[in-house]
């Protein structure tokens, strides 16, 4: 089944590197959007609406007091541990899925099931499992960000020129050899776009367990600013995770490139 | 695909049923050896969260009050969403100047976690239904806008371009290739924003101290009933698949007549 994912349009087009007249006028947009925004804060001195130019000054101190590096460092952890094994566990299903039919039709209604439904309600009861140790973060950084895993391979593997696994078998290719040598690499480009979605699954993942329930870690800073009513802290965070979540990506897409250059 | 004998293809089919079903009941199964394993007061079994769901919605119906309180937001958010969302979708798509000045913040918007953000916006709006709706709108929107967008642009330049240079008025232009060739990307978007307005509902109710289905949760929470905690986050993933795989019906009609008009 074809499923459209939330952000693969919009990662198309990135939108600030187009050339010519759109970038100027996305700049200047942009421009326009921060001095109002600190002229707009300034006049109206509202509490939720901090100027500009202080969260700057929010981020500078926390990243210079360090406690942006240690939460920071704690959360990633979670991260690269949940990405593992929603990488592992995703590609077996997916493989699976995309190999057998028997096994899409019937698994396919429960990761469709999954993969729409909202994963923070299971925060709870993975809080119920593990308690408030770090594999709870874990398992929800998995929930939200396994099944798009598993769906874009499927597909990158059903997908998979079936004619070019056939010549390869004639010419005597064993079962594995036509998995890892044809099948498998003609599905990383789907692969790899699935991947880039679960990494931006996975922070909004991280960040949303960690309010929910943690004493450290990026999330649990910005609950704790947040009930102390320090919005430009809390703002401030929210640009951090943002770059962190942009350089995540990139590297997701230099690996991509790397691998699937060949294609070209 | 392939023609299949008619009564082969049904039994294919229920045979794929039985093993869907069987695949749930072998995960039941699992759940329940798991729970009395472990005999942990914080892990109900699997018959009792199904006892617990029985006497929510049909013994003391305790589950559908708070389940429509929180309903309420979601629902006049995701219309919010809906319409505003299309109309600048729609906008964007054919005011160059526009998609220019907005793109930027389409995509801060796409990709800032927007959790964290929460206190922010109930410190403007305090703990009322105006915030959660605001809430579920700020999750949804966006979403809406870029499939829509994304949805006007794939329609082929040259054919507007022909309509125009045929002295089509800018009414008809949309009358019969825009809208038509939108319709698509309008579903598409309509059903990730629903997934997301939901999702939205969720985190409010779980992030904040909410009054419908999170307060229902912290309730029982308090008093030991891990089985009716779980119960509660069976019935709102229950709602959410329902809603969107009702979408995605609907998408796949409005997809086929769409088909039908082009060719027209």
């Amino acid at each position: 089944m074809e499923v459209k994912h939330e952000t693969s349009q919009s990662k198309k087009e990135s939108p600030l590197l187009l050339s010519g007249m759109s970038t100027r006028v996305e700049v200047v947009s942009l421009l326009a959007g921060i001095i109002l925004w600190e002229i707009a804060a300034r006049v109206m001195g509202l509490l939720w609406l901090p100027p500009a130019s202080q969260v700057a000054k929010a981020v500078v101190r926390m990243i210079y007091s360090g406690e942006i590096l240690e939460n920071l460092l704690a959360s990633l952890g979670s991260l690269a541990l949940g990405l593992s094994i929603a990488l592992g566990v995703g590609l077996t299903i997916g493989l699976l899925m995309g190999l057998f039919k028997l096994v899409n039709e019937v698994l396919d209604p429960y990761v469709n099931a999954l993969l729409i439904s909202p994963s923070l309600a299971f925060a709870p009861v993975f809080f119920a499992l593990f308690g408030l140790a770090r594999n709870t973060q874990v398992a929800v950084i998995v929930m939200y960000s396994m099944f798009v895993i598993i769906v874009n391979t499927t597909t990158g593997v059903k997908l998979a020129d079936q004619r070019l696994a056939e010549m390869a078998h004639s010419f005597g290719a064993s079962r594995t050899q036509i998995i890892t040598r044809v099948i498998l690499p003609a599905a990383l480009p789907m692969i790899f776009a699935g991947l880039r979605l679960a990494v931006g699954r996975a922070v909004k993942g991280m960040i949303n367990g960690e309010m929910f329930l943690a004493f450290v870690g990026i999330g649990a800073l910005a609950q704790r600013y947040g009930g102390q009513m320090k919005i430009a802290e809390v703002a401030g965070i929210a640009v951090i995770i943002t770059a962190v979540a942009l350089v995540l990506n990139w590297l997701v897409q230099n690996a991509e490139y790397k691998f699937t250059r060949w294609a070209d | 695909m392939k023609r299949v004998p008619q009564d082969n293809n049904a039994m294919k089919k229920i045979r794929t049923w039985i093993l869907r079903i069987a695949v749930f009941i072998v995960a039941g199964c699992l759940w329940e050896a798991f729970a009395r394993l472990k005999n942990s007061i914080l892990i109900p079994s699997f018959l009792d969260i199904l006892k617990a769901l029985t006497d929510l919605s049909f013994g003391s119906k305790t589950l559908w009050y708070p389940l429509l309180i929180s309903n309420q937001a979601m629902v006049i958010g995701f219309g919010i969403s809906a319409t505003l969302g299309v109309a600048l979708g729609l906008a964007m798509a054919r005011i160059e100047i526009l998609d220019g000045a907005a793109k930027p913040y389409i995509a801060i918007w796409v990709s800032v976690p927007l959790a964290p953000l929460i206190p922010l916006i109930v410190i403007a709006l305090g703990l009322t239904l105006s915030a959660r709706v605001f809430i579920v709108v700020f999750f949804s929107l966006v979403f809406v806008t870029v499939n829509v967008r994304a949805g006007i642009r794939s329609i082929d330049q040259r054919l507007v371009e022909m309509a125009w240079s045929f002295g089509a008025s800018e009414t008809q232009i949309w009358k019969k290739i825009l809208l038509p060739g939108a319709v698509p990307g309008i579903f598409a978007g309509l059903r990730i924003g629903l997934a997301r307005a939901i999702t939205g509902m969720i985190v409010v109710e779980l992030l904040l101290v909410a009054p419908g289905i999170g307060a229902l949760i912290l309730e029982h929470k308090g008093r030991f009933e891990p089985d009716y905690v779980f119960a509660i986050i069976g019935a709102v993933v229950i709602e959410a698949i329902l809603l969107v795989s009702i979408m995605q019906i609907i998408e796949r009609r409005a997809y086929a007549w769409s088909g039908e008009v082009e060719w027209k």
